[in-house]
């Protein structure tokens, strides 16, 4: 059931007429059904491995709270870890192995018969690992007190607002939300409709409409020559921004209807003007998973320059190979770090904010920025590293541009120039909430311009929107 | 404020808010909201349905060949061979009924009944035969389709695309006044004449239609060298002939009632676009139903063609029309299709 689809509005209009008639000592049951509901319409038989996760990680909570002794606790933490890591890595990582174990082995001489375990991932597993094992560890480390309520915990596991793609949570700021009741006001209906009308304008106007250009592109990337490398490549930075910002919007929007608040997890991440403050921006509720749970406790910023530059090379590393079983995304995790410490350097061993005027300061970082995130996603979206390397190759290569190829992938007149009113809508509103948020603040407190934008954005979707079905890019992650 | 909250964390309104359903201050800002979204649903669909002259080339030619072009009478009482071809838009461009019709002389009347970017012919064969015209050859350029099942009960509800397209039947016109606006540079009236005068000439060319505003290169021909990266010349375009089809079985059932017979026969493709169809298959002439009447194949699955007789990757130029159209006709000749 997906966000962008009419099953969804159906789904979701009539979970609120029952979550805000029923008594709200029945609303948790509520939730808590649709959240199942929600998430066994893809394949019910994955609802399993979402119990799982979350009676093991409520118990180990209260047995840690009962432990009398640092190693008990340690123990029941660990036995958490090595439960939500185990099933992780089974389901998502164990044929990708095997299959790299038989190609060494076929290396060295031994040819064994290609068998993988053709194990179905299911959907949202990553994040709801992350979200699960976040509570483990803030438990153990006294940072939230353990939930006894098994239902509230269950509610802050299953949220099906951000249970696929995020945003991955925190149980100290979602378990207090899930213990009252809650109500349908004007405001949180007004705001909520409009951040989810906002994300499916990104999804459904923008990202899907690009998609099929960057499709055909990276399906046969020795067909197109340099130039379309090069627009597949900045297509594409568009189209997974659109995609799961929108997804992040719509989750933030249907949350805010209910009465939840979930955490921003893009702030216009391309008008960061270096790479750190990219990741500041993007993705962030994984960022700051990555920052708190993993370049903390490796040593963080403390140490001297090549502890630290460790420390990022592994947590880039780990969250690229988070987002899938592919060498093409341990390469994307790989180029940010390596981006990461080489900007750190840079800045440290050049010191640019003495010589160099902060407007050229921010052009220079930004191109930096732009350069090396779009490296990083011709890795993230090529099928292999052999063929980012031909793409990144050709990109050195410009060759002549037709109307017909721009035509084939559905890039020509109207549809183009559909995109690029709505790329034009989207840059005047992201540029105001990065730079002129309190312009648009007092536009919004004018009712007529709220009415205007509401209905322009319903008829902008309804009649340029994509519609079909088409599944959000974080989806298989 | 809507605005501010989507880069905002703004505060949730907990359950202590006070407004809740109901209330006055829902009613006023929420029976607008509803009432404009009505109202310019109500103007767009006025407007669509006063100027279909502002549709795009494409489903103008659509809606004129599924309406007055299979409602008008076809075929006189002294044709003795009345034929129907049907495919997409390289049909339209590509068949040329009275180039073909000349070649066999008197008694053959031919109609090019090919829809743009549509391949299901039934709705407009259906159409045909319920107006009485009535052939006596079904030309298939592309088989019938492999639907095996009758569509599920409220299919409409499982298919977002089909759902939104029937509660916004004008949903094309925004696009189509844009596309207007430019192709006319804003001399609508002037539009207005020219569309309808180029459906009409598509009804006197029987079906027959140029796709002028899809051509970029002088002379409508593309260069010699022409690829696109999509070109696929060393894969061969194979058509599949479903075994089961509910599609078939109607086709099958309307034959046996209006007594006419199903030739699937070859389509074409740009040199480069595909690998050349096997040779082998040239003088194939096979029997694929074995029902009553009988349905062939004949020819290979498709012709291809140097890229001067192209406008545009897809369909054929006048010069290449005349050309697939004579093929065409001397392969049914050879095989004595009629």
């Amino acid at each position: 059931m997906l966000f962008n689809s009419f099953e969804f509005v159906a789904f979701f209009a009539a979970f609120l007429a029952v979550f805000f008639t029923a008594p709200t000592r029945l609303q948790p049951y509520t939730l808590l059904v649709a959240s199942y509901v929600f998430y066994m319409s893809w394949r019910p038989s994955f609802a399993l491995l979402l119990a799982l996760t979350t009676v093991v990680d409520y118990t180990t909570a209260v047995v840690m709270v009962r432990s009398r002794s640092q190693a008990a606790r340690r123990a029941a933490m660990l036995t958490a870890l090595t439960i939500n890591l185990g099933i992780l890595g089974t389901v998502k990582y164990l044929d990708f192995m095997i299959t790299n174990a038989i190609g060494v082995m076929g290396l060295l001489g031994y040819n064994l018969s290609h068998e993988t375990l053709g194990l179905v991932l299911p959907l949202g597993i990553s994040f709801y690992t992350f979200q699960s094992i976040s509570y483990t560890l803030d438990v153990y480390h006294r940072r939230v007190e353990a939930e006894h309520n098994f239902l509230t915990y269950a509610q802050y596991v299953s949220f099906f607002p951000q249970l696929i793609a995020g945003p991955i949570e925190r149980a100290a700021h979602m378990l207090p939300q899930f213990r009252i009741g809650h109500r349908l006001t004007y405001d949180n209906l007004t705001s909520g409709l409009f951040l989810v009308g906002w994300g499916l304008f990104k999804k459904m106007c923008i990202a899907d409409a690009i998609g099929p250009a960057v499709n055909s592109i990276y399906t046969s990337p020795a067909d197109y020559a340099g130039t379309y490398q090069i627009v597949a490549a900045v297509l594409f930075a568009i189209q997974i921004y659109c995609d799961f910002s929108g997804y992040s919007d719509v989750a933030r929007g249907t949350a805010r209807i209910m009465g939840v608040d979930l955490m921003i997890n893009f702030r216009q991440p391309y008008f960061a003007t270096s790479l750190q403050e990219f990741w500041h921006r993007w993705h962030i509720s994984l960022s700051t998973w990555f920052r708190d749970y993993l370049f903390i406790p490796l040593g963080g910023s403390r140490g001297g320059e090549l502890s630290v530059a460790r420390n990022l090379m592994i947590v880039f590393v780990v969250s690229g190979i988070w987002h899938g079983a592919a060498w093409t995304f341990a390469a994307w995790g790989t180029i940010h770090g390596a981006g990461l410490v080489i900007e750190r350097a840079v800045i440290r061993l050049v010191r640019p904010e003495i010589w160099l005027a902060a407007p050229a300061r921010r052009l220079i970082g930004w191109c930096w920025m732009m350069i090396v995130v779009l490296v990083g996603w011709v890795f993230f979206r090529s099928s292999s590293i052999a063929n980012a390397i031909d793409a990144l190759q050709s990109m050195t290569q410009l060759g002549a541009v037709s109307y017909f190829t721009f035509k084939m992938l559905n890039l020509a007149s109207v549809e183009m120039m559909m995109l690029m009113i709505s790329l034009t809508v989207l840059l005047v509103v992201d540029f105001h909430l990065a730079f002129r948020a309190g312009r648009l603040e007092a536009l919004g407190c004018r009712r007529w311009v709220s009415t205007g934008a509401g209905i322009a954005i319903v008829y902008y979707i309804l009649l340029f929107g994509v519609f079909g079905h088409l599944e959000f890019i974080y989806f298989q992650f | 404020m809507a605005f501010t909250e989507i880069g905002s964390d703004g505060p949730v309104a907990r359950s202590s808010a006070v407004s809740a359903v109901g209330s006055a201050r829902w009613r006023r800002p929420t029976v607008t909201f509803v009432g404009l979204l009505l109202l310019i649903w109500l103007i767009l669909y006025g407007l669509h349905a006063l100027l279909p002259e502002i549709q795009s080339g494409a489903m103008a030619i659509y809606a004129a060949k599924s309406g007055r072009f299979v409602k008008q009478q076809m075929f006189g009482p002294s044709d003795r061979v009345r034929i129907m071809i049907f495919g997409d838009s390289r049909v339209i461009t590509g068949f040329y009924p009275g180039e073909f019709d000349n070649s066999f002389g008197e008694g053959v009347r031919s109609y090019n009944m090919g829809l743009p970017a549509e391949r299901r012919f039934l709705p407009q064969l259906e159409a045909a035969l319920a107006q009485g015209n009535v052939p006596t050859h079904v030309l298939l350029t592309y088989p019938w389709g492999d639907e095996a099942e009758p569509a599920p009960r409220f299919a409409l509800l499982r298919d977002d695309n089909k759902l939104i397209n029937a509660l916004l039947p004008f949903r094309a016109f925004p696009r189509d006044v844009v596309l207007f606006a430019y192709n006319y540079r804003f001399r609508f009236a002037e539009g207005i004449r020219y569309t309808g005068a180029q459906i009409d000439q598509m009804i006197v060319d029987r079906g027959w239609y140029f796709i002028r505003w899809q051509s970029h290169f002088a002379n409508d021909a593309l260069p010699d060298d022409f690829a696109i990266p999509s070109d696929r010349s060393r894969q061969i375009d194979a058509r599949e002939v479903p075994a089961r089809s509910l599609v078939r079985d109607r086709l099958m059932q309307l034959a046996s009632q209006y007594g006419f017979k199903v030739l699937l026969v070859p389509g074409y493709h740009r040199d480069r676009e595909f690998a050349a169809a096997p040779a082998t298959d040239a003088d194939r002439d096979t029997v694929v139903l074995n029902s009553s009447p009988l349905v062939r194949v004949i020819g290979p699955d498709y012709f291809t063609y140097p890229t001067r007789f192209f406008a545009d990757p897809v369909h054929l130029n006048p010069r290449g029309r005349s050309i697939y159209t004579a093929e065409l006709a001397a392969l049914l000749k050879k095989h004595q299709a009629f």
